[in-house]
């Protein structure tokens, strides 16, 4: 209901698409060809019925089922997501293991700087500047587009950026609080070696948070591709969504906010199954 | 010896015959012209291509014109001057003895669609008259519908366009892209639902499409037996390739990635122009923008009713300033929807001009020195860009003569639709698109929904009317004329400044030539690449 009412709150296709010399009766024609000549209550059972079966109707500007139109470009944001999760976690792991080893030093402020960093600046001046050193200066990289990996590089930094920082944040809380804990304590009496005491027994236990939260990152992050792949006209969902509230294509509007919150949905509870599976504790007896 | 001397004579007569006969001939055989040969490959990086339809006929708005326009060719095409020329129509003239009802147009002989088989009669009439149907929902449909009423063959060349009422605007419904003539032997054999597409449109187009990637690229190649060899393309295949973002388009012309770029505006401009390596094309004042008192639409009392209340407005603008400061110079100050090249141009009239003490008096007169307080709307459209720096600029002008600004700026599908609905006070920005036959009656003539007009007045009205079924163009110009004058004597709107609509190239491009007040990525067949 939401989905169906918000996305006519944008307007009417029509002023769009029609011209000024158009008459009333081209209006009515056009109306009735769209299926906007209906009641808006029955356009909602419409839309209600189809969505159930996977069917979410047709495109009003691409004239093609809305569905098919959201899965030529899901894979693209996919791809994107997936390198800007695997960046994310690949620099912000680490750097939250190191900042939380050496709490207080340079080191440890060198994270904190980067994380406040990480989530002030915005996405849409900091790929723009990437594209300026490494595309116009440097000639390193490609400025934008979809092909191969060397365009995948700037708008995965960019859009993994802010979810860096967010993780190198989490790791770092969680592995101070690990590593307070008896056991941590009771292992470096023992004797363990520092490197087996932090990666494999205080990190197995911090990362629990950290992996559950980028699962959930991972679905807020497909759902905001929008400036990133405008920035580099990388051709995804995101500037799928902007194209069709501009041109008021309500179908593909309902269908991507449907399947980006279904998303959302399935994915929390995943999430919380997951948790359940890794942290024997809180399984339900 | 006297054998001698008559033998010369006769050497010198049969030379002197031979050169005269060799200097006959040259002028009975004509020069064969070099012909066009399309060579190299750019990249073109645009905003948007709207829904990027590969079918003219499908365009539903003129974002789409870089593909569409160069995917087939009308009867009647529109020249680098904004007039209309034969096309594929060798020639077009009214009808005797149709009461002006009936047009008839000659149709060239020879032309070839894309898969080597000759255009016919048929195929005109068949194109016509999809583009004209509601199913099509081509944006000119609704304009063909109301000035073409029936499509009849005559002979092997010659077809007649009937319209409902005598009319003058039939050359131009026949002239848009959706027009293009296509083959109905390979759409009858196809069927609509896969006419259109990369692998199935056939037409005559100079460019024929290769590839397509929608939201990423569009590839075409030049169509060298293009049947007007002026207009065979130079370049062998354009990419056109979809980057929403200025400072990315930018920075793709630096690279070299793309070889000409749309929407440099502003600083933009004048970064490319600093760069020895790349360089701009223009298009000079492809729009119009003023101001509409909304007011005068309205029952309720207001000071912008009063004709020296708004003169004092006009006054008050600096526009030489806003082109200067905002537009980097690439714009001209306006004296309303009328342009230099329009039918019915009067030279004599001339922008308000920026006169504040002028202003201030004119306020004065009215009774209002101690300001008042006006809504100005308007919208970010990607024809006139920066406009709404424009009305920061307008606002702060105002400002300083007391008048207090409520300042508005929506997107342009919310701000027109409201506008239509004659919904706004005070006064709502318009830009409107270059006009070079002075179909202005489309715009302000009162009593239909969607009219853009917030003013009605008898005389303006007449005139409207009569421009509407004027066939005589000289008769017509006339009115045009007179319409003009009574918009801008009457300050029907407030206007601002034509923009130039500007691109920027890079070293692959030796020139472009580009379509005169026309805004969109379109005459792809006059860029020039460099050696």
């Amino acid at each position: 209901m939401i989905v169906f009412m918000l996305s006519r709150l944008s307007g009417d296709p029509l002023t769009l698409m029609m011209p000024p010399e158009a008459k009333q009766e081209d209006w009515d024609l056009m109306r009735k060809q769209l299926g906007l000549d209906k009641p808006v209550y029955i356009q909602y059972w419409r839309f209600l019925s189809g969505a159930i079966r996977g069917d979410f109707g047709q495109s009003i500007r691409w004239n093609r089922p809305t569905l098919e139109v959201f899965l030529d470009y899901f894979p693209n944001t996919l791809k994107l997501g997936a390198a800007a999760m695997a960046f994310s976690l690949a620099i912000g792991i680490p750097m939250g293991i190191i900042s939380a080893v050496r709490v207080g030093t340079w080191v440890d402020n060198f994270g904190k700087i980067f994380a406040l960093l990480g989530q002030s600046l915005p996405v849409f001046w900091l790929g723009i500047m990437l594209i300026l050193v490494f595309a116009v200066q440097l000639r390193i990289l490609p400025t934008s587009g979809i092909g191969s990996w060397k365009q995948l590089i700037m708008p995965a930094f960019t859009l993994g950026w802010y979810f860096t920082a967010a993780q190198t944040r989490l790791t770092r809380s969680s592995m101070l609080d690990v590593l307070d804990s008896e056991y941590i304590k009771m292992a470096r009496i023992k004797g363990v070696p520092e490197s087996r005491v932090i990666l494999k027994h205080a990190l197995k236990n911090a990362l629990l948070p950290v992996i559950t939260m980028a699962a959930l990152n991972f679905v807020v992050l497909l759902n905001g591709t929008v400036i990133t792949e405008s920035i580099f006209a990388w051709p995804g969902v995101g500037r799928l969504v902007v194209q069709a509230i501009f041109s008021r294509d309500y179908p593909v509007v309902q269908t991507c906010v449907f399947i980006a919150g279904s998303l959302f949905i399935f994915t929390n509870l995943a999430v919380d199954v997951l948790y359940a599976y890794l942290d024997p504790r809180i399984r339900y007896h | 010896m006297s054998g001698k001397r008559k033998a010369v004579p006769r050497v010198k007569i049969a030379v002197t015959v031979l050169l005269l006969s060799a200097f006959c001939f040259s002028f009975m055989v004509k020069p064969s012209l070099a012909k066009t040969v399309p060579k190299g490959s750019i990249v073109i990086a645009l905003t948007s291509i709207a829904d990027e339809p590969v079918d003219p006929a499908r365009s539903k708005t003129n974002i789409d014109r870089p593909i569409t326009d160069s995917m087939g060719e009308p009867l009647v095409w529109r020249n680098n001057a904004g007039k209309l020329v034969p096309s594929l129509a060798k020639s077009w003239r009214l009808l005797p003895g149709t009461n002006n009802l009936g047009w008839e147009f000659k149709i060239h002989k020879g032309v070839k669609f894309w898969d080597g088989t000759e255009m016919t009669v048929e195929d005109v009439k068949f194109s016509l008259e999809r583009a004209m149907k509601t199913e099509t929902a081509y944006e000119g449909g609704p304009f063909m519908r109301t000035n073409i009423q029936r499509i009849e063959i005559v002979d092997n060349e010659t077809i007649a366009v009937y319209s409902p009422k005598p009319t003058p605007w039939v050359p131009q419904a026949v002239s848009g892209r959706g027009n293009a003539i296509i083959s109905k032997a390979h759409y009858e054999k196809i069927g609509e639902k896969a006419y259109g597409t990369v692998e199935n449109l056939m037409t005559t187009g100079e460019f024929k499409p290769v590839e397509h990637s929608k939201m990423r690229h569009f590839i075409m190649e030049a169509n060298e037996n293009f049947f007007h060899p002026d207009r065979v393309p130079r370049v062998k295949r354009i990419k056109l390739v979809i980057v929403p973002e200025m400072s990315t388009r930018l920075a793709m012309l630096q690279t070299g990635e793309a070889d000409i770029i749309d929407g440099a505006t502003g600083a933009t401009i004048s970064q490319i122009q600093a760069d020895p390596k790349l360089k701009i094309a223009t298009s000079k004042m492809t729009a119009s923008y003023f101001l509409t008192p909304a007011d005068l639409y309205h029952p309720e009392p207001s000071p912008l009713k009063d004709k020296r209340v708004r003169q004092a407005l006009a006054h008050a603008i600096d526009v030489d300033s806003i082109i200067k400061k905002i537009y980097f110079g690439e714009a001209t100050p306006a004296v309303g929807m009328m342009y230099p090249y329009d039918v019915g141009y009067d030279a004599t009239i001339k922008p308000w001009g920026y006169d504040p003490d002028k202003a201030k008096k004119l306020l004065a007169e009215a009774g209002l020195s101690g300001g008042f307080t006006v809504d100005l709307s308007g919208a970010l459209t990607p024809s006139t860009p920066l406009c709404d720096k424009v009305l920061e600029a307008v606002a702060g002008y105002w400002g300083k003569l007391g008048v207090k600004v409520n300042l508005n700026i929506l997107e342009s599908g919310t701000y027109y639709a409201k506008y239509r609905d004659h919904a706004y006070r005070g006064f709502a920005a318009f830009s409107a698109p270059a006009n070079p036959d002075s179909m202005v009656s489309i715009w302000y003539l009162a009593g239909t929904k969607q009219m853009y007009s917030f003013y009605s007045n008898k005389e303006l009205d007449e005139l409207l009317q009569a421009q509407q079924n004027e066939l005589d163009p000289s008769k017509r110009a006339e009115i045009a004329k007179k319409i003009y004058q009574h918009w801008f004597n009457e300050l029907v709107g407030i206007p601002i400044h034509h923009v130039n609509t500007v691109w920027g190239m890079g070293p692959k491009i030796k020139s472009w030539q580009t379509m005169n007040h026309d805004p969109y990525t379109i005459g792809l067949e006059f860029i020039t690449p460099a050696d």
